[in-house]
């Protein structure tokens, strides 16, 4: 399992060459053997949550973070994305020069594209399909908004320009301008990285303040995740990820912030539940509503960001890295789908599509949701697994070779 | 949202309207008792209906069938009955004196936001007691930003109160088969909450036929839906928010039940 790079990098035999992960890692150090597994861990988990909540109408979305708490499994990709990849390409950065790392990000940034447009027509399939054979004057409105196979052209054009989002694919586009805009903020933060921090930090004030963000397709849209916002999260992991975090470990030892972390979640839970559960349901007063409603997912609310901060905190503390279990079969599953985050990602939305598709066309029973959730997972999982194998192979027939 | 998947657990069914008349072959038009009652009172509409003066209900809607029907040039028979329709009808059974009006406001392809720039002339002009504001689909469509949405719901339910008027906000209807692409949940979500903060009752359609969905009362994913469907649910509907309004009408105070 020991293995010091991003298994979602393409295998590169100068990669074999590089050194062992320096000690990035929140709470103690990691065993000199290996990467923090919590990092895969809980991207793959993440990974399984953002799968069950794309399909629409399925009971299994219940066991989502998103229930119960503020903020949900985007933050723990974006922020798990961001720290692996200041590591790994941080490392790079050092060892190979700044020019070719950014060409292997770019180069990162153009697969996630052409991974986005992949799934851009299988969208389109599905959605041609629904137009074409479902008509009930129950759901004129909503079908007459689908009719954007109507006018092609801009359609398709919008979507190449990432303007034209379809719902679930949201994060896609996030993930790739985080990407193409990476390498100098990267070299950014090697060189200072507080400034870095902070300057990322005043680029999400001023956004969520302003709504400033990306426009969208169609009409007067932006987009759902807003970059400007977002881009926090990511920055964030980076800096944890190139040694701030060994710096935040006094806070996150403290006793005091621990508390009040699990005092913030215990109230965060209490009031999502109150959406959904109707003996909480008066619990937030109207006063307080006033001011924290609506928890803003596309520009990350600060209720969302510190939510999220103090789940991390909490999870460092109750997880550290050296815990055998994070050894254990039991969670290997999920840590393969953490350590092929790409391609799971972009097979969970593919899945959630094709679940929609059987909840609707052959059976929705509660049985059916939970059985195309379960199998989904086994198929994310089974993907990995194929793709962890297949990479060991190459990475073993080039070491022999250049051994 | 989602309070169906409690209702498997309470089972907590009623006969929402209390009426008992249901026309044979036609769907009992139940759903769970904390989807149906008010929570807060009608005072306006209490007082008007209890002087027996004539009342008007004024429906804002955005529905795109109304618009389609109306261009066909007045062909009223093809135009199935939408629920203002069953409204008015079910509102005059139970409210006989006086004499009660539906009137629709409709306003195809509109978000909350659109809305609210007609909505202090159309409510000076209609003067109604209650007004329903179904609303979010299209916002939903659009993508429009929640927190847009929650304010411009806030500013017209302001409108609403200015104008004397009780109201009452609906959430979009649970459309299974499109929820891929349009996402109404943040949209039922902003409008519930804004509905609590106002203090007025809120019809969550969406949950509501979640719920016959789930019952297996409708089929609303099936590729070929019985030709009297959009009535029977219009009809259900209409029923239900009589129910609901006959509940704050009749609730004094709140918390009294």
């Amino acid at each position: 399992m020991a293995r010091p790079i991003e298994r979602d990098e393409p295998a590169r035999p100068a990669q074999a060459e590089a050194p062992p992960a320096p000690s990035a890692d929140r709470a103690g150090k990691p065993p000199a053997s290996g990467r923090d597994l919590r990092l895969d861990l809980f991207r793959g988990l993440a990974l399984w949550f953002i799968f069950l909540n794309h399909i629409p109408n399925n009971v299994a979305n219940w066991i989502t973070n998103r229930n119960f708490g503020f903020s949900d499994a985007t933050e723990i990709f974006v922020f798990i994305s961001g720290y692996t990849g200041a590591m790994v390409y941080g490392r790079q950065m050092a060892a190979d020069g700044m020019i070719v790392t950014s060409a292997r990000i770019l180069r990162r940034a153009w697969q996630l594209y052409i991974a986005f447009i992949f799934l851009f027509v299988i969208y389109l399939a599905e959605i041609s399909y629904v137009v074409g054979s479902f008509s009930n004057p129950l759901y004129v409105e909503e079908m007459g908004a689908l009719q954007f196979l109507s006018e092609p052209d801009v359609a398709l054009v919008q979507a190449l320009l990432l303007k034209f989002r379809p719902a679930n694919m949201d994060v896609l586009p996030l993930y790739i301008v985080l990407l193409a805009t990476f390498p100098p903020v990267l070299w950014a933060l090697r060189r200072k990285p507080d400034l870095t921090l902070a300057a990322s930090a005043l680029m999400w004030l001023v956004a969520t303040s302003t709504g400033w963000n990306l426009p969208a397709y169609p009409d007067d849209r932006t987009w759902f995740f807003n970059p400007f916002a977002w881009q926090l999260l990511f920055v964030f992991g980076g800096w944890c990820g190139l040694g701030g975090s060994d710096r935040l470990s006094r806070v996150v030892q403290s006793p005091a912030v621990v508390a009040a972390c699990l005092a913030y979640l215990l109230v965060s839970l209490l009031v999502v539940i109150s959406w959904w559960w109707p003996p909480l349901e008066g619990l937030v007063p109207p006063a307080i509503g006033d001011v924290i409603y609506p928890i803003s997912k596309t520009d990350l609310s600060p209720l969302r960001l510190v939510h999220f901060l103090a789940l991390a905190i909490v999870v460092v503390r109750a997880v550290p890295v050296d815990l055998p279990v994070l050894r254990s079969p039991l969670l290997a599953p999920m840590i393969l789908c953490g350590q092929n985050s790409l391609q799971v990602f972009c097979l969970g939305v593919f899945l959630s599509f094709a679940a929609h598709f059987v909840l609707n066309e052959i059976s929705g029973t509660l049985f059916m949701q939970v059985a195309l959730s379960m199998v989904g997972i086994v198929l994310m999982v089974g993907l990995s697994a194929l793709l962890s194998w297949y990479g060991r192979v190459e990475r073993e027939i080039a070491a022999r070779k250049h051994g | 949202m989602k309070n169906w998947v409690l209702s498997f657990v309470a089972s907590a069914l009623v006969l929402a309207s209390g009426f008992s008349a249901q026309a044979e072959g036609t769907p009992v038009c139940a759903a769970p008792s904390e989807l149906t009652r008010a929570g807060f009172t009608l005072p306006r509409l209490a007082k008007s209906l209890a002087a027996k003066k004539p009342t008007t209900v004024l429906v804002l809607n955005s529905s795109s069938l109304a618009k389609k029907s109306a261009l066909k040039g007045g062909a009223e028979k093809d135009a199935p009955r939408t629920f203002p329709s069953f409204l008015e009808e079910t509102l005059r059974t139970r409210y006989p004196d006086g004499g009660v009006v539906v009137t629709t406001h409709n306003e195809p392809r509109a978000t909350a936001e659109a809305i609210l720039a007609d909505l202090p002339g159309v409510l000076a002009q209609a003067r109604p007691a209650l007004v329903i504001w179904q609303t979010g689909t299209y916002d939903a469509i659009l993508g429009a930003d929640t927190s847009a949405f929650s304010d411009a719901v806030n500013t017209g339910i302001g409108f609403i109160h200015d104008a004397g008027a009780d109201a009452i906000v609906v959430s979009p209807q649970f459309s299974p088969r499109t929820a891929i692409a349009i996402d109404v949940a943040p949209y039922a979500n902003a409008l519930a909450w804004a509905a609590r903060s106002s203090g007025i009752p809120f019809f969550d359609r969406y949950d509501i036929m979640q719920f016959w969905a789930s019952e297996g009362i409708f089929d609303f994913d099936t590729a070929r839906p019985s030709p009297s469907q959009f009535e029977d649910v219009h009809r259900c509907i209409g029923r239900l928010l009589v129910g609901m309004i006959v509940d704050g009408v009749d609730t004094r105070a709140l918390g009294s039940r």
